[in-house]
């Protein structure tokens, strides 16, 4: 079996267990429920070595191969765990006649795009609540810091 | 040793590639547009994967599976740098953490007044209809490619098969 063969069936059998999984019960903590899916496949594909007998540099290209694959889609169920605003603007364009400005407005509000988020943040502990104040919390400002870093190394503005 | 060896590490230096190439070039606004800088950088990598293989296998034709392995492997990669760039553009979660950063603290009351869903509908809507995937229709605003409703349409079924919602 090539080792692009054998990366696919591992991520293939890494999917089926993440699909298995949450159809029993939805983890709290999905992402990081992936991850161990995703990453405990790659560790229990290493076990297959007597089978295949790949050499060092085969495992490697299998490793980054894999781990890429995983980034990537865990990446990609970010957006499907969390409805993202564009996708929600572009489905409602999408009704017969379309939608005018206004009743985006009116049904994308506080309570549907920022509140949750803000919730998300104490939730997953990158900030605090002190009174009636948000702080951030070290994971926070280790979080913040990799994009304010990388954005001023684009000299691009704030986002969002 | 030396060529196996960077065959090996191939998808990575594609991608080092890939992330000077847009840095650079979109630091120095050489293309004005993010999304640009993000396709050239990506052909860049592309280009160097493709280019390393060349010069470095002993038989080109011979190790396509090699090739399709770090070919895709580089697109994966490449496809989280794009998201790490949009995350930084688009999340809303980073822009609520570097309001507060920005801060010595914000009440919820604060943080919706500096970001609130009116900027956050505006910016996306001005994004979709300067990248023509949102027109405007009179008063209404209808979908102008239906690759993006596509997309929408894919994530809502996956939402559907994984989360049953």
């Amino acid at each position: 079996m090539t080792p692009l063969l054998f990366g696919i069936c591992s991520l293939i059998s890494a999917w089926l267990i993440h699909f298995i999984w949450w159809r029993i019960k939805l983890p709290k903590r999905q992402t990081k429920a992936l991850l161990i899916i995703f990453l405990g496949s790659l560790v229990g594909s290493y076990l297959f070595q007597p089978l295949v007998s790949y050499t060092l540099a085969q495992w490697i290209s299998i490793t980054i191969f894999f781990v890429g694959a995983t980034l990537a889609y865990i990446i990609t169920y970010s957006a499907v765990e969390v409805d993202s605003p564009s996708l929600l603007i572009v489905r409602m364009a999408a009704q017969p006649g379309g939608v005018t400005e206004s009743e985006l407005l009116e049904t994308l509000n506080d309570d549907v795009l920022v509140s949750p988020r803000i919730q998300d943040l104490l939730r997953d502990g990158h900030t605090s609540l002190q009174g009636d104040k948000f702080y951030l919390t070290p994971k926070g400002r280790r979080f913040v810091g990799i994009f304010i870093f990388y954005r001023n190394l684009l000299s691009a503005e704030k986002g969002g | 040793m030396f060529e196996e060896c960077v065959l090996t590490l191939v998808p990575i230096i594609a991608l080092a590639a890939d992330v000077i190439c847009q840095v650079v070039i979109f630091r120095f606004r050489i293309v004005p547009s993010l999304l640009k800088s993000i396709y050239f950088g990506f052909l860049l990598g592309l280009t160097t994967l493709t280019a390393v293989h060349w010069l470095m296998s002993p038989d080109f034709f011979a190790s396509m599976d090699v090739l399709a392995l770090n070919l895709l492997s580089f697109g994966f990669l490449a496809y989280g740098y794009f998201h790490f760039i949009n995350l930084g553009e688009t999340a809303r979660r980073v822009r609520l953490l570097r309001e507060i950063y920005l801060s010595d603290g914000l009440s919820q009351i604060e943080i919706l007044s500096r970001y609130g869903a009116r900027h956050m509908v505006e910016v996306r809507l001005g994004r979709l209809i300067r990248n023509q995937q949102i027109k405007k229709s009179g008063p209404k605003l209808v979908i102008a490619r239906k690759s993006v409703l596509r997309m929408a349409n894919i994530m809502v079924f996956i939402k559907w098969l994984l989360l049953q919602k």
